[in-house]
């Protein structure tokens, strides 16, 4: 299910119009995206957890190359599903 | 602001949204994460722009061995639930980070807190020292002597703004970033700058992260000190060491045993032996022998002495230096004692090896000197000034 089809379906379900579910959705994002640049951790309940973590420089072989890489430090974005969904799709 | 946003919290700001009441913004969000797990369930792919893609990825089951009782079992097959960030989220999460790039590493740079193959001793042990733990407040400022300040300015403009936000944690951020300071000492230049910069925005983001990975790091970075300071002082004293024992190799000669008495005689007596050789008639010989008294400094005395023995020991000369030994390789199988020539005693300074030139006309038959005189001789390197020897007469065999 790609992201327009997302949109419809939820706009079904709330039953509000698509621009406006879209424009929730994309506000709610934004809301989620700012907490995780300042907090590290969104939790919702029943669903999983989002949490930014950072992966540390690491050195890595260009196989084809055998030139050496360093890979900078970056952070990342990582969802851990709740136990929740993680039995249901057992 | 809390650290941890949960469904309400999203709720409510929802809510802050124009024209939405706390009860849309209640059905909104339940239905948004209600929708991708249906969503999940029916096509196990989920794309939601601006935030992410999640996707159901199956994992075949599996045996294992139950660890207390060493039994086998099966660890069935299920669904993972895997989710891969929007770019654009991906960037905006990266943004403290955003201007690090890949760099190719030239030979011989070698880091060692990295996952890699290498694992080479550090270049820069102690770069950021003390001085950087004492300042707390300028440490992120000041901790880059070395290049690339231009990596540091947008770490330290990404810092300011979280530095607000972070007024309250301040000691816990202090302590992380001194910290994450000490972590950058273990690693080299190179890897200091992004480390640094890395530690020191990340870190006050996330404290409890860098806490853990500190603990670690400075033992680390003790144990590389202290190998270091063992270094530093083992080089000088083997150095030291080194040259006491060429100081005493040089003054010292009859230390070694190893060609020492050659040596001591070599440069004089080598060139008068290859007299010795060319020469055959008996006054050559005698006079040769002279010759050879007289370049031994410690023994005047014999000369009176040498010319008698001289002349019976013609042959055995001619024979010995015929054999063609270069005069330096100690000889004790070619010959065969036949008897003894005469006693001689040793005088002040003299070594076996004068000894056997004197009677021999080369240094190295002085292995049957000691063979013929075995309960006088019980040290061939030191042999006493007073000692009786017997001379063997010796054959070449």
């Amino acid at each position: 299910m790609n992201s327009k089809e997302f949109t419809i379906e939820l706009s079904r379900r709330i039953e509000r119009s698509t621009k406006e579910t879209s424009e929730m959705t994309s506000y709610l994002l934004g809301k989620i995206a700012q907490h995780l640049q300042d907090d590290d951790i969104v939790a919702v309940q029943s669903f999983g957890t989002f949490e930014v973590k950072k992966k540390a420089e690491r050195i890595s072989v260009n196989p084809t190359t055998k030139k050496r890489m360093l890979i900078p430090p970056k952070l990342v974005l990582n969802f851990r599903p709740s136990s929740l969904l993680k039995d249901k799709f057992k | 602001m809390d650290e941890r946003l949960n469904q309400q919290h999203l709720i409510d700001l929802l809510a802050e949204m124009d024209g939405v009441s706390k009860k849309d913004a209640d059905i909104f969000v339940r239905e948004f994460f209600h929708l991708i797990e249906d969503a999940l369930e029916k096509d196990g792919i989920v794309k939601v722009k601006g935030l992410g893609t999640f996707k159901l990825v199956s994992v075949e089951s599996r045996e294992s061995v139950n660890i207390n009782t060493g039994e086998r079992f099966t660890i069935d097959g299920y669904n993972k639930i895997s989710f891969t960030p929007d770019i654009s989220l991906r960037e905006l999460i990266n943004k403290p980070f955003e201007h690090f790039e890949a760099v190719e590493l030239n030979d011989g740079v070698e880091f060692n807190d990295i996952d890699t193959d290498d694992e080479l001793p550090q270049e820069h042990p102690l770069v950021l020292d003390e001085t950087e733990l004492n300042s707390d407040d300028n440490i992120i400022a000041d901790e880059e002597p070395l290049s690339e300040v231009e990596q540091t300015q947008p770490i330290i403009q990404g810092e300011d703004k979280a530095g607000e936000v972070v007024a309250e944690n301040h000691e816990t951020v202090i302590d992380a970033v001194v910290a994450a300071i000490t972590n950058a000492e273990v690693l080299p230049i190179e890897e200091e700058v992004s480390d640094n910069a890395d530690e020191s925005s990340p870190a006050l983001l996330k404290d409890e992260d860098q806490q853990v990975e500190l603990d670690k790091s400075i033992p680390v970075r003790h144990e590389q000190q202290n190998r270091l300071y063992k270094y530093l002082i083992l080089v000088p004293i083997f150095v030291l060491i080194v040259c006491i024992g060429i100081i005493s190799y040089l003054y010292f000669p009859e230390l070694f045993e190893l060609k020492s008495k050659d040596i001591l005689i070599e440069d004089k007596v080598i060139v008068v032996g290859k007299e010795a050789i060319e020469k055959a008639s008996p006054e050559s010989i005698i006079a040769d022998s002279n010759l050879v008294l007289i370049a031994d400094i410690d023994s005047p005395v014999i000369a009176v002495t040498a010319p008698v023995e001289s002349i019976p020991q013609k042959e055995p000369i001619k024979k010995t230096t015929e054999v063609g030994e270069d005069g330096t390789q100690p000889d004790s199988i070619n010959y065969k004692i036949v008897g003894t020539k005469t006693t001689y005693t040793v005088k002040p300074g003299e070594t076996l090896t004068r000894v056997a030139l004197r009677f021999y006309g080369t240094k190295n038959l002085w292995p049957y000197i000691v063979k013929h005189n075995p309960n006088k001789i019980k040290n061939p390197n030191n042999v006493p000034s007073g000692t009786v020897l017997k001379i063997p007469e010796i054959t070449k065999k």
